[in-house]
């Protein structure tokens, strides 16, 4: 483990979910209310008891069964889930990829997605506007800066939208399975820039089945099963205990 | 990143851009519509009113039209921001920046159109022998009056539809009953000084039609009265934006 400062720490964090959902209608909420509140709802444990330290610089695998609670996890740090107990320490900004163009519309444009999805991966008008033929030239979409996003295909769109986190640069980037969509000519040229733009500074957590990613760029991982922490130490040794554990 | 920075008001700008385009306005139909919509309500309000009225119908003409494009931007913007965190789920639920320039978008988008339809009333006024003076200036304060009554109302509304999504149906029947409570298209007069005057005096979108007609159409605004009602709605926004930022981390899971 490095002497680089501590970006990031869980302690204790316990995050609950009402099961059945918390979508109620106004006369189900009148009723509960003039009958002096309603059963407290069943709760499903998502996340329990996470306790980790993650230092500037370092590249964390997070791995585990789904349901596991990786998404769950990248979301509380992220702040978009409010932890049900414990807390979470957090240093710097903050950018997850909860899969490739989420936000990105149909309706608009290549150009205009470019925009968008470009702000809200926290990119300034600047840099978008400097950055854009790199972008459509790395997506290899010259072609279709005009197109309407509705009229690309499933690849090009996950092109398109990795082109642009690129150029990302909060110090802590939360990834949860941004790598698995698109063909393997496609992994292989995240995979390529995922290696040349390892910094000092950036610090990254990536939620993935991929345990070859997970092999050749993770220092450390997290094991988590049944939203437990089953293990959190150097990725070699995770993984050995992760694949004696799961069958086949 | 700070809540509010550059690279923030980027993402509204872009939000606001690509809700307009969502809605159809972008394009010059669509803005041809939202000048008609008005247009054609007050068509239909006209007729109906002159026989209601016998024969005269009062306010008339531009006067009706400012009241009824009032109405329109409450209730187009309100109902549309009201729902807007569940229509662009993806973002509430899965991207991280500070969800309220949705609803700061989607109330800014509405307002571009109410805009364009404010222009057109201040044409309608003016082909209508409205002398044009300096005495129209504080319209402008009018319209921003509006804008923050429809800013906290849709931050609270927005809220609340997430964890009610039925007041979607209750709000178009409190829509249509604020519609009969406004004086869009029957002189505040005509309550007297009773209670119900006094009811419609509470209704913050009977108090914005009241000024920009006493601007544009008496000469005679009330300053003090606009910037009281801009205090005091500036200080709803405030409580409303603190409202939504407390319940923010919570957006996801009710969406």
């Amino acid at each position: 483990m490095s002497n680089e400062p501590v970006i990031l720490a869980t302690r204790g964090l316990v995050k609950e979910f009402a099961v059945g959902g918390r979508r109620h209608t106004m006369y189900q909420l009148l009723r509960a209310r003039l009958a002096g509140g309603t059963e407290p709802p069943t709760r499903r444990r998502a996340l329990d008891d996470i306790n980790i330290e993650v230092r500037t610089g370092e590249t964390i695998g997070i791995i585990g069964d789904n349901g596991a609670g990786k998404t769950t996890l990248l979301k509380t740090i992220a702040g978009l889930y409010a932890p049900t107990r414990g807390r979470i320490e957090r240093r710097g900004e903050v950018a997850l990829l909860a899969g490739l163009g989420v936000g990105m519309l149909d309706e608009l444009s290549v150009a205009g997605n470019i925009r968008l999805y470009g702000a809200l991966c926290g990119l300034s008008r600047q840099t978008i506007k400097e950055r854009f033929d790199d972008i459509v030239h790395w997506a290899e979409l010259a072609g279709f800066v005009a197109a309407e996003l509705r009229t690309l295909s499933t690849g090009m769109r996950a092109r398109l939208a990795f082109a642009i986190t690129m150029h990302i640069d909060s110090e802590l980037i939360l990834m949860d399975e941004a790598f698995s969509t698109g063909d393997k000519r496609f992994q292989e040229k995240c995979d390529r820039f995922f290696q040349d733009s390892r910094t000092p500074r950036r610090t990254t957590l990536v939620a993935t089945h991929r345990l070859d990613f997970v092999r050749e760029f993770c220092e450390r991982t997290l094991w988590l099963h049944g939203g437990r922490q089953a293990a959190f130490s150097a990725t070699g040794e995770v993984l050995g205990r992760y694949l004696a554990f799961v069958p086949g | 990143m700070k809540r509010y920075d550059a690279r923030r008001l980027n993402l509204l700008r872009e939000l606001t851009v690509a809700q307009h385009t969502l809605k159809d306005q972008s394009t010059f139909g669509g803005l041809l519509w939202s000048l008609l919509n008005p247009l054609f309500m007050v068509g239909v309000l006209f007729v109906f009113v002159r026989g209601w009225q016998g024969g005269t119908v009062e306010p008339s003409g531009a006067s009706l039209l400012l009241g009824v494009v009032a109405y329109t931007y409450f209730a187009n913007a309100t109902s549309g921001s009201m729902r807007v965190l569940f229509n662009m789920k993806p973002l509430t639920r899965e991207a991280v920046f500070p969800k309220e320039l949705l609803v700061l978008s989607s109330t800014i988008s509405h307002t571009i159109d109410f805009l364009v339809a404010t222009a057109v009333c201040l044409l309608a006024a003016f082909i209508t022998g409205m002398k044009v003076s300096w005495t129209a200036l504080p319209l402008a304060g009018v319209v921003l009056l509006e804008f923050l009554v429809v800013l906290w109302v849709s931050l609270v509304l927005s809220c609340l539809y997430l964890v009610a999504r039925d007041l979607e149906h209750l709000y178009q029947v409190f829509l249509r009953a604020l519609l009969f409570l406004t004086p869009v298209f029957y002189p505040r007069s005509l309550l007297g000084h009773g209670v119900a005057h006094d009811l419609v005096a509470l209704n913050p979108l009977a108090q914005v039609i009241d000024l920009a007609r006493a601007i544009l159409f008496d000469g005679a605004p009330s300053l003090g009265r606009l910037f009281g009602l801009l205090a005091i709605n500036g200080l709803l926004v405030a409580v409303a934006f603190r409202l939504f930022r407390a319940f923010e981390p919570r957006l996801a899971e009710y969406v």
